[in-house]
């Protein structure tokens, strides 16, 4: 049995640790409270992106070598390769939150080297970035510098390359795993497809989330359906060939953007809400040691006191 | 609810949404020009250049800003602007942009043979001017 003065060097140094998840606790949480206040800002943006891009593809004839090929036009030539862009955290002590994104990028690039096809990953911070060394797995490139606050450059600069590799054909599909935020409950990881861009189908979905084809039980949301509107007579500004050529990459850049954004925000909940368990967890802690620091020092005291008692009576 | 004969006008960047109000008149640099959106406009979906953006509020008063890149569409009264960057004039200071287009200016333009960098660099140094002469006029009211 553990001595007094055991006990108590424990209680110290879990309270110790208590401080330091506590203060880590507030820091996510103010940090929370600021990313995911950037990704409810940029949810208008978003939708109208998106609605406009959606009035561009229901009135006219589109075609773009971004854009899935239209129904009945032949099928790119394959490449058997994909690319696949891993988003994980700088730093760890965020719960699961790592290991859910990185299990299910490695599930999926499993599940398509089963299929024969191999998948180029761009790791996305250093966490996924020291598992897939340690574990061997080879990636094409990695970027440590995102962090808690992604900027539109950083974006642009990994979507570049990526639609620059789509375009030549050197791959097929361009995909991110990351961690979604759906509301400040509930973040979990997901596959979202970038490349090619889906074109919406009359009453049906858009794929942008792939389904049970990835091992997962990602279902599709509602905010992906796409609602098939009749046409709507716009006037182009220069020209619809203009637009697109600008419109469709920089929706790629900015649903890149967003996933990031995203994940940031996601991060910072993970990481409170570890840092408040273990926070609990040392409260419990400190609890049960103090217990058994008191229980202990009262039994030494009884002993003593009964031996004196004990060596008086031995003395009458 | 609008106002009877007035647009609804926002203005969004992807970092913050930075206008969302009533107007009468919306006057924005298209790609190839300025373009005036009144009410009941057409439905039009442009690329935005870069340059002042007026609004008018159905009080008379105007509200300005500098915008740059991105798209606008007008639909159903509605005028949408979604900017890369977008700037209100009241935020500009000349000082500053003075500072940036000169550090702009002495820098050594790109060589010649690589007409895309040349061609980026020019519009950096126009955007710049841009924003310094909306800073000026800002300073002369």
């Amino acid at each position: 049995m553990a001595s007094a003065k055991d006990i108590k060097r424990k209680i110290k140094s879990i309270s110790a640790t208590k401080k330091i998840t506590r203060t880590m606790e507030m820091v996510a949480a103010a940090k929370s409270k600021k990313t995911t206040r950037r990704v409810e800002i940029a949810a208008p943006y978003n939708e109208k992106l998106g609605e406009l891009l959606e009035n561009l593809c229901a009135g006219e004839n589109v075609t773009h070598s971004l854009m899935e090929p239209e129904a009945g036009q032949p099928p790119r030539a394959s490449a058997g390769r994909n690319a696949l862009v891993v988003v994980t955290a700088n730093r760890g002590l965020c719960g699961g939150y790592n290991a859910n994104v990185l299990q299910a990028a490695e599930r999926w690039i499993q599940a398509e080297e089963a299929g024969g096809r191999a998948t180029d990953v761009s790791m996305i911070g250093k966490k996924g970035i020291s598992r897939f060394s340690f574990r061997k797995q080879p990636f094409c490139a990695s970027y440590t510098h995102i962090g808690d606050w992604p900027r539109f450059e950083d974006a642009e600069e990994i979507a570049g390359g990526l639609m620059e590799r789509f375009r030549a054909g050197e791959v097929d599909q361009a995909l991110v795993v990351s961690t979604r935020y759906h509301s400040a409950g509930l973040q979990r990881p997901a596959l979202t497809r970038l490349l090619p861009i889906a074109r919406p189908r009359p009453g049906g979905l858009a794929a942008r989330r792939l389904g049970a084809g990835a091992g997962g039980d990602w279902r599709p949301r509602a905010e992906d359906r796409v609602v098939w509107r009749p046409s709507r007579k716009f006037i182009f500004e220069p020209d619809l060939g203009t637009i697109l050529e600008s419109l469709l990459p920089f929706s790629i850049i900015y649903s890149l953007f967003r996933l990031l954004v995203e994940a940031a925000a996601s991060e910072q909940i993970a990481r409170r809400m570890a840092m408040k368990t273990a926070t609990d967890n040392a409260d419990d802690l400190v609890r049960v040691y103090k217990r058994r620091y008191n229980r202990q020092r009262q039994a030494g005291i009884t002993q003593q006191i009964s031996e004196i008692v004990g060596g008086a009576e031995a003395l009458d | 609810m609008t106002l009877a004969g007035a647009l609804q006008c926002t203005i969004t960047t992807p970092e913050q949404r930075v206008f969302e109000g009533d107007a009468t008149s919306v006057v924005l640099p298209a790609a190839a020009g300025e373009l005036c959106i009144l009410p009941r406009h057409a439905p039009l979906v442009g690329s935005l250049g870069f340059g002042e953006l007026r609004i008018t509020a159905p009080d008379g008063s105007t509200r300005r800003f500098f915008v740059q890149g991105g798209f606008l569409q007008v639909y159903q009264n509605a005028v949408t602007v979604l900017a890369t960057s977008a700037v209100d004039a009241v935020d500009l200071d000349p000082a500053a942009e003075e500072a940036e287009l000169a550090r702009l200016q002495s820098m050594v333009p790109p060589a010649q043979d690589d007409p895309r960098a040349l061609e980026a660099h020019g519009r950096q140094v126009a955007v710049r001017r841009s924003r310094l002469r909306m800073a000026r006029k800002k300073q002369q009211e």
